[in-house]
């Protein structure tokens, strides 16, 4: 990975909850850096910690932490040594945005669209003035093609395509540097998916945003990634460019994961599968956390993997500890 | 008996009624309007379409949960809008529906011994012996082994495509002839749904059973069915078989909702999607003539407004609702 011109850097981060039944670690040293005006996506099953990763990085935590770790770097500097209002005034909205996932239960039913998007910029300090902010709203909402006369609105009276787009507009409309956007399109119909996903490809390239994209759906996902980081029971097993993540998976999890995609084009006779159910991440195996349903198992996935790198992609296997060619 | 007719559905009509103040007629939500399609004993159909399509109300109206508003629902023979109490009774036992949310179908206060126990005491079947052979026999088909490890738990010890694996042993223990498969997979994980749904597609061959399988997945359809029914805003627009579907779709809209599904490729960042733009339109007050006319990008201004098109017939298996290319070319000049 080239470390010039890093936005986001990210540096052994950790994420545990607190239950009765001991610690879950839901985001277990996660490590990756990224570009100015790239993208990345998580790809990942129900519970692999993508969600809570994204939380991790925004600083929305829920009550029960145990233990939250690592450094987190923006633009150079350790945004973790901020305390939580500085975090919130400086860093929250305005450097990074998040658009959360079902729309339908993000947006307050009880305030008009045009208020709820310019509530952050009016309590933000970015404007002066009621009629300033309306004009940022205005100009956020254009780009996502909502149509105006529909500002007035409440959000009951959208459809969920107008209110994802709504929502989206809210996290540009400040202006940030990083968004994050969690399930973006997954509650909504196949032709509203792919007009968004139109739309945040077109804002990328004129805004020069950077996008951390989480999802399960890995054709969605391929839309607008760049980079591929597939997270497994809380750690990132591969992190790869999308061109050769796709067509040459590395890790055995990856592999199936894409296996089991049906596909229109192209199509396979036969659709794998990934047997089993993921380890709990209250006592998450010893060795590597994927054994258990790995068809490539040996000896050695006693002990938990190390990170190798082979050619500019990372993958935490004990497949790739001789680099590539061993493992075919 | 491959070939003999199992369902028959005729000009079905499922209109809601809309009323103002409770009790003043303010017209009706058009769900279904004019749905004509049969299916044979043993056949696995897909109905495709996006929300509010009018596809869960179709279901609905053959699981017999829905009265038509006008037209014919004909099941084995029999016709379902003049079913009295027990032949109601009976035909419960003829059609199981897998519904979308697993967590929510079951009840929460019962072991999954007890949910599948539930059709069984219903339908009469009360021995105990035949019942537990029962449950074992299709829990051990549905690879819930060893069975008794489940029988005890509740359905918030399960994990969701355990959950959904319950879901359809309750809708086939009674034998039935049709399942009715309301999006099956869309709320488990993905990588769950693969298996899943070869589970349901196996034993569904294996028994013979008539599988309905309503999606606006259609990267799965081919996979999981024979025949594959497109419907948009409460008509069918296209039907034909899967993989001459997916080969050559004819309808505008069909060919748009598969230029919109996404196969994982490097290649999808550098493109964009050729997509209607809009959104599908309101049931209340459809527009006039053809229903996707204002989001065609084919359409011809003076014919596709004015009128229903028919049904033209590619071939024997192969029918699409759609003006004639020859009336088309007229109108244009």
């Amino acid at each position: 990975m080239v470390k010039n011109n890093v936005l986001l850097d990210i540096k052994n981060l950790k994420l545990y909850y607190q239950t009765m039944r001991g610690p879950v670690q839901a985001v277990d040293g996660v490590t990756f850096a990224l570009e100015h005006n790239s993208s990345l996506v998580f790809i990942g099953e129900s519970g692999c910690g993508k969600t809570s990763l994204s939380k991790a990085i925004l600083r929305l935590l829920p009550k029960n932490v145990a233990e939250y770790a690592g450094e987190v770097y923006f633009d150079g500097v350790n945004i973790m040594e901020y305390d939580d209002e500085r975090f919130r005034k400086e860093i929250r909205w305005k450097k990074m945005a998040f658009i959360p996932q079902a729309a339908m239960n993000a947006l307050n039913p009880v305030v008009k669209i045009e208020d709820q998007i310019s509530e952050p910029l009016i309590v933000g300090g970015l404007v002066n003035t009621k009629e300033e902010a309306l004009e940022k709203v205005k100009e956020a909402l254009r780009l996502v093609g909502f149509p105006l006369q529909f500002m007035k609105r409440y959000p009951f009276e959208l459809s969920g395509g107008m209110r994802q787009r709504a929502i989206i507009a809210m996290a540009l409309s400040a202006k940030p540097d990083l968004v994050i956007l969690d399930e973006p399109t997954s509650a909504l119909d196949l032709l509203t998916q792919a007009n968004i996903m139109n739309e945040l490809k077109t804002i990328k390239k004129e805004y020069g945003l950077t996008y951390v994209l989480i999802t399960h759906d890995v054709g969605t996902a391929s839309e607008i990634s760049e980079n591929v980081a597939v997270m497994y029971a809380g750690q990132i097993v591969e992190y790869s460019d999308a061109e050769r993540f796709f067509n040459n998976p590395l890790h055995p999890y990856s592999e199936k994961l894409l296996e089991s995609i049906p596909r229109l084009r192209r199509r396979k006779d036969v659709l794998g599968y990934i047997p089993g159910q993921p380890p709990s991440l209250i006592n998450p195996p010893k060795g590597c956390r994927f054994a258990e349903r790995c068809h490539k198992r040996f000896s050695k996935c006693d002990q938990e993997p190390p990170t190798y790198e082979i050619q500019g992609r990372f993958v935490k296997c004990w497949l790739y500890e001789r680099g590539e060619q061993d493992a075919r | 008996m491959q070939d003999s007719v199992l369902l028959n559905i005729e000009n079905l009509k499922v209109y809601y009624e809309l009323r103002r103040f409770g009790f003043v007629h303010a017209g009706y939500v058009r769900a279904v309007d004019d749905v004509t399609l049969s299916l044979k004993k043993g056949e696995a159909l897909s109905i495709v379409g996006e929300s509010g399509c009018g596809k869960t109300t179709l279901a609905k109206t053959i699981l017999g949960l829905v009265k038509p508003f006008s037209g014919k629902v004909i099941f084995d023979g029999k016709d379902l809008t003049d079913l009295d109490g027990r032949m109601k009774l009976w035909y419960s036992s003829q059609v199981g529906f897998v519904q979308q949310d697993p967590y929510g179908a079951l009840p929460p206060f019962m072991t999954v011994k007890r949910i599948l126990q539930e059709p069984m005491l219903i339908h009469g079947i009360k021995d105990p012996n035949e019942q537990m052979a029962r449950i074992t026999k299709i829990l051990t088909e549905l690879k819930m082994t060893p069975v008794e490890d489940f029988l005890g738990k509740f359905p918030h010890m399960l994990s969701g495509g355990q959950q959904q694996r319950v879901v359809i042993a309750r809708a086939t223990i009674l034998n039935p002839k049709l399942i009715v498969a309301d999006e099956p997979v869309s709320m488990l994980d993905a990588s769950v749904r693969v298996e899943i749904l070869q589970l349901l597609r196996q034993l569904q061959k294996e028994h013979g059973i008539a599988l309905i399988y309503i999606t606006h997945d259609l990267s799965t359809v081919s996979y999981f069915s024979e025949r594959i029914i497109v419907m948009y805003a409460g008509w069918i627009v296209e039907e034909a078989p899967a993989q001459e579907l997916v080969e050559n779709p004819l309808h505008p809209y069909t060919k748009a909702l598969f230029e919109a599904i996404s196969d994982p490729d490097a290649e999808n960042l550098k493109t964009f999607k050729k997509v209607p733009a809009g959104e599908p339109p309101s049931l209340v007050n459809p527009p006039s003539g053809c229903r996707f006319y204002p989001r065609c990008d084919a359409r011809v201004d003076g014919l596709c407004d004015r009128g229903r098109p028919e049904y033209l017939w590619v071939n024997e298996k192969h029918r699409v609702l759609c003006f004639p290319e020859e009336q088309k070319q007229r109108f244009k000049t």
